[in-house]
């Protein structure tokens, strides 16, 4: 019924009312048709009102449960800090390290090892390796977190080292391959420029790169070796081509033998970030002193729990280091959005200092 | 279309010059008198520009064909890089072929070098080809952003209002750039320098210069000082699906004057996962930086 309509309905149902009551008894028949068309009009009008009131509270709703949504995923943007400088994990609810015999054993002799100040297990220490995951979060320099459509980057300032969390979904994963190549095994074996190069300015076939990959196969090549046509020395040939193409095998050989970062893919529950990690490296610390194996996983909650305050919750499941499952609570402070300084491990190293606090 | 066209552009500007006999190839005499000595087994060019073997051809081209690009092709549903020209943020690589030597300036000469300019290149080849290559901070683990920016391996880009930080797998470096800010004059230089930047128009400028020790702008060795000044232009191009980055060099230690070169790099959301490059696992044990190599000499 449209506006207008239904206000002339309702006037004209006024009129009939007033008639009923201000008229003689012969014409009580057509009052009582006017006022069953009064009543039936209002009930148009009582209903379409609830309708209305129920519409309006179920948008209301709608618009909290959306605003809640944005609402509920926290800014946690910005530069952070360890808000007490530790350098060994500890169990959230001050019981020991379930360690398994085996986890127990490696733990005691690096233990050893450190009172004596050696620290040849430790290749941050010896070499200022990446300490990867959850060692960095120790890290006594700030880092800051860059919340972005598809990635949560935590950049270090120790070493210039940078976490990647994938917050993509399987689609966008699977999306983001690369076609199948129709052509050669990798661009380089025709020569010449990707597209548009001058005719006939084919380069020879595609061999070994520089940086001393396997021939024929992706450039680069995995880490390790120098360059014996005068690449970056000693650098090696570090990987090549991106990607998680499914001929890749540099891809494959890194999920195989894992990394010091792992592969952490995480996503929003409400306020707080869920990351899972895995695909780990063996035989890797997760602090100065405990040594995980390659079942290693992680299952972080970020919470920020006020503006300047965020808590980070690791749970470590091992099993051949540790007989159950166990938490880890770190809490950062934010720090000014500031300038992140150079910081080269090596040179400190060389330098005398050491290239992470001392465990003991 | 951009893409073909900007392609076809720098494929005819590399047929015209060497068409043209700008480059041609090596004389094979190194021209005394003004590099120093010659060395018989390297070819030089004939402004005295010892001409890049082994590793690269004629043309700067690595032999090997060392690109990350190439054809590689997405699907339709493939993420895109943000329309926002002011939008760097995500994975790039390169677009072209690698070279491991910037041959040539952007209008296809030779790059002006001076004197100590050809000098110094002329001892990294004959380390180089007497099997004792020079070891750079790449080589060391160390930061420096233009070796990065010209090899392989992704970068993935963030930004926010006062920083922009590229995250290199090549040695897990950090490029950080201080937007609409003034150079550090005072504290310790950095090894990869102080860049800031800001827009012009849908332009990035990023000047980097204060750098700690001398830098290679390239892996054969393309020498820059510490007071070197690098202005890069770096804009979207191809409905912002590539980056490109016009790269000024100012550093009149050793060259005749300013010169630039060109480089693209492609959106890549397969790289969204930069890989970890575990760098000093490697190379920083007791039989790391300097096993076998030779530290370059500040005057050969």
């Amino acid at each position: 019924m449209g506006r207008t309509a239904q206000a002339t309905a309702r006037s004209r149902s006024n009129r009939r009312l007033d008639a009923f009551l201000g008229k003689s008894a012969f014409k009580y028949t057509n009052a009582i048709v006017d006022l069953l068309a009064w009543g039936f009009i209002r009930m148009l009008t009582i209903y379409r009102n609830v309708a209305l009131v129920r519409t309006a509270l179920f948008c209301a709703l709608a618009a909290v449960a959306i605003c809640g949504q944005v609402q509920a995923k926290p800014n946690i943007d910005g530069a952070w800090k360890l808000s007490k400088p530790q350098t060994l994990l500890t169990p959230a609810n001050g019981e020991p390290i379930p360690f398994t015999a085996e986890g127990k054993q490696i733990y005691d002799q690096n233990k050893a090892s450190a009172q004596q100040g050696k620290f040849g297990f430790d290749e941050v220490m010896d070499r200022c390796a990446s300490p990867g995951m959850p060692r960095i979060m120790l890290s006594p320099n700030q880092f800051k977190i860059f919340d972005r459509p598809g990635i949560v980057m935590f950049k270090f300032e120790w070493n210039r080292l940078y976490r990647q969390v994938d917050m993509r979904d399987d689609a966008t994963i699977e999306n983001s391959k690369p076609l199948p190549r129709s052509g050669p095994a990798f661009p380089g074996a025709r020569g010449g420029l990707p597209s548009g190069g001058p005719p006939g300015a084919g380069g020879p076939p595609g061999g070994a790169a520089a940086g001393g990959g396997p021939p024929g196969g992706f450039q680069g090549g995995p880490p390790g070796g120098g360059a014996p046509g005068g690449g970056p020395p000693g650098a090696g040939g570090p990987g090549g081509a991106e990607g998680n193409a499914p001929d890749d095998p540099i891809a494959s050989a890194e999920a195989l033998i894992g990394t010091q970062m792992g592969h952490a893919r995480g996503r929003w529950e409400g306020d707080v970030l869920v990351v899972e990690t895995n695909e780990f490296a063996d035989y890797k610390l997760i602090d100065g002193l405990i040594q995980a194996s390659d079942e290693l996983k992680l299952v972080e909650h970020f919470r920020l729990k006020d503006k300047n305050t965020l808590e980070h919750r690791i749970t470590i499941s091992d099993p051949m280091t540790f007989t159950k499952p166990w938490d880890v609570v770190l809490t950062y402070r934010r720090q000014p959005d500031e300038a992140m300084a150079e910081d080269v491990c090596l040179e400190r190293k060389h330098a005398g200092k050491s290239p992470w606090p001392k465990p003991l | 279309m951009e893409k073909k066209s900007w392609s076809a552009s720098i494929g005819m500007l590399l047929f015209a010059g060497a068409a043209f006999g700008q480059s041609g190839p090596p004389v094979g005499v190194a021209p005394t008198g003004r590099v120093g000595a010659a060395t018989p087994n390297i070819p030089y060019y004939n402004d005295g520009v010892p001409a890049p073997i082994g590793r690269t051809d004629e043309d700067g081209f690595s032999p090997s064909g060392n690109s990350l690009m190439g054809d590689t092709e997405f699907s339709d549903k493939a993420p895109k890089a943000s329309a926002d020209p002011h939008n760097f943020e995500g994975a790039w690589a390169h677009r072209e072929m690698l070279r491991d030597r910037i041959f040539r300036t952007i209008l296809e000469t030779r790059l002006p070098y001076n004197d100590e300019g050809r000098r110094i290149l002329q001892h990294r080849r004959e380390l180089e080809n007497s099997g004792k290559p020079t070891l750079t901070n790449s080589g060391k683990c160390y930061p420096t952003t233009e070796f990065a920016l010209e090899i392989n391996g992704a970068m993935f880009i963030v930004q926010s209002e006062k920083f922009m930080h590229a995250s290199f797998y090549e040695f897990h470096h950090d490029w950080q750039i201080r937007m609409n800010q003034k150079h550090e004059t005072t504290g310790p230089r950095k090894f990869a320098g102080d860049s800031i930047g800001y827009w012009d128009g849908n332009t990035l400028v990023v000047e980097t210069s204060h750098y700690k020790e001398p830098i290679w702008l390239d892996p054969a060795g393309t020498p820059a000082s510490e007071n070197a000044v690098l202005t890069r232009r770096i804009r979207k191009i191809d409905n912002g699906q590539a980056l490109e980055m016009i790269t000024t060099v100012d550093d009149p230690k050793y060259y005749t004057k300013p010169w630039s070169f060109a480089r693209t790099y492609a959106w890549r959301p397969d790289s969204w996962r930069v890989r970890e490059y575990n760098c000093e696992q490697q190379v920083g044990g007791p039989n790391g930086p300097g096993y076998g190599q030779v530290q370059e000499q500040s005057s050969p």
